[in-house]
């Protein structure tokens, strides 16, 4: 690197000087440094303060001693409290056998037996006669599929 | 505030150190326009540099504490204002590219001339125009490489210092520097001086 190289690069430099902002700018600069500098200082905690602090704590603390027994004596009076109840792990979790499902039902309109029937949400539906209750009224089954493919069966007697 | 004049720049510091706002106005005064042009030489636009500055001076306000004496005074604030100004190069430039406008690009038209010859001024203008955008082609720490060198004098181990680099780095960081705005400005340099 020669010097004229050097030279040329100051040159270059100095004849790219940056804008120079105005006193007004200066003033807002040096306002805002100024309120910036004095909230980033902090004063010292004055010992008062600490023992109010501590004193604080210590009132926390020694309620929290002598209302623990208290609170005990009243969760234990409690009929239902929390441990009384297994916790849902303390159980397998059991999954059913998957069945079709079983709808009795106490009063019903009977569908005689037939193909075909339209109800709503089931597809598929057929109705047939399964024999006699003891009562001597007939028995029907009705089957039908969800639109998820679920098998219903329904049991009933006939009027 | 209290309107002390202090001559002795140790004074300042000493003061300023105690929380005194006068010292803090004196170093204020004494160092705005240098801290700023660094930062603008960084960020290559005047409000941001303002910015920076702003915060630089309270940054040095805030940890005075650590600072004994006035020599220190100046390498840890220079040390501040530098890399205050490459860390909001980052935020510069993710606003850049959201805004899809090239930083301080409206600032080229608006560089200084020199006003005794129109031609002079004119070459003038034309120099510092390619220096501005060869300096926009440098990444930010490249740029305070080339102000700290060119502008500062400061040594190669210095400016390592300043920035928390190896020597070998800024050294080789400089050469690519070098190059790469001697090869821009070639074209600016009188006839008889050309290699």
């Amino acid at each position: 690197m020669s010097n004229n190289e050097d030279r040329l690069i100051r040159k270059a430099w100095e004849a790219a000087p940056p804008p120079e902002p105005d006193d007004a700018v200066w003033e807002a600069c040096w306002e805002s440094i100024r309120h910036a500098s004095r909230g980033g200082r902090r004063e010292p905690v004055r010992p008062i303060r600490w023992m109010a602090f501590a004193a604080v704590f210590l009132v926390g603390v020694l309620s929290g001693v002598w209302l623990a027994p208290l609170l005990q004596v009243a969760s234990k009076d409690h009929p239902a409290t929390l441990a009384e109840f297994p916790s849902p792990r303390e159980e397998p979790v059991r999954i059913p056998e998957p069945r079709p499902a079983d709808m009795r039902v106490a009063h019903y309109v009977s569908p005689e037996p037939s193909d075909g029937l339209a109800i709503p949400g089931l597809r598929n539906v057929n109705v047939v006669e399964v024999g006699q209750t003891e009562g001597g009224a007939p028995a029907y089954r009705m089957t039908g599929q969800t639109a998820r493919g679920v098998i219903v069966v329904w049991d009933y007697e006939g009027l | 505030m209290e309107n002390v004049a202090y001559t002795e720049s140790e004074d300042w510091v000493a003061l300023a150190r105690q929380g005194n706002e006068g010292a803090w106005r004196s170093l204020f005064e004494r160092d705005r326009a240098w801290i700023y042009r660094i930062a603008y030489r960084i960020l290559l636009n005047q409000e941001d540099a303002l910015e920076v500055t702003q915060e630089t001076f309270a940054k040095a306000f805030s940890g005075l504490g650590g600072l004994t004496g006035d020599a220190g005074w100046r390498p840890w604030i220079r040390t501040i204002v530098v890399n205050a100004a490459i860390s909001r190069t980052r935020v510069q430039g993710r606003v850049t590219r959201l805004l899809g406008k090239r930083s301080g690009e409206e600032c080229l038209e608006a560089l200084p001339g020199f006003e005794s010859d129109p031609r002079d001024a004119a070459a003038a203008s034309e120099l510092a125009k390619a220096f501005r955008r060869e300096l926009e082609r440098l990444r930010p720490r490249q740029r305070a490489i080339a102000m700290l060198h060119y502008e500062e004098m400061l040594p190669g181990r210095e400016i390592a210092l300043t920035l928390g680099m190896s020597h070998d780095t800024v050294r080789t960081q400089l050469t690519r520097i070098r190059n790469a705005l001697r090869a821009r400005l070639a074209e600016f340099e009188p006839p008889g001086e050309r290699p």
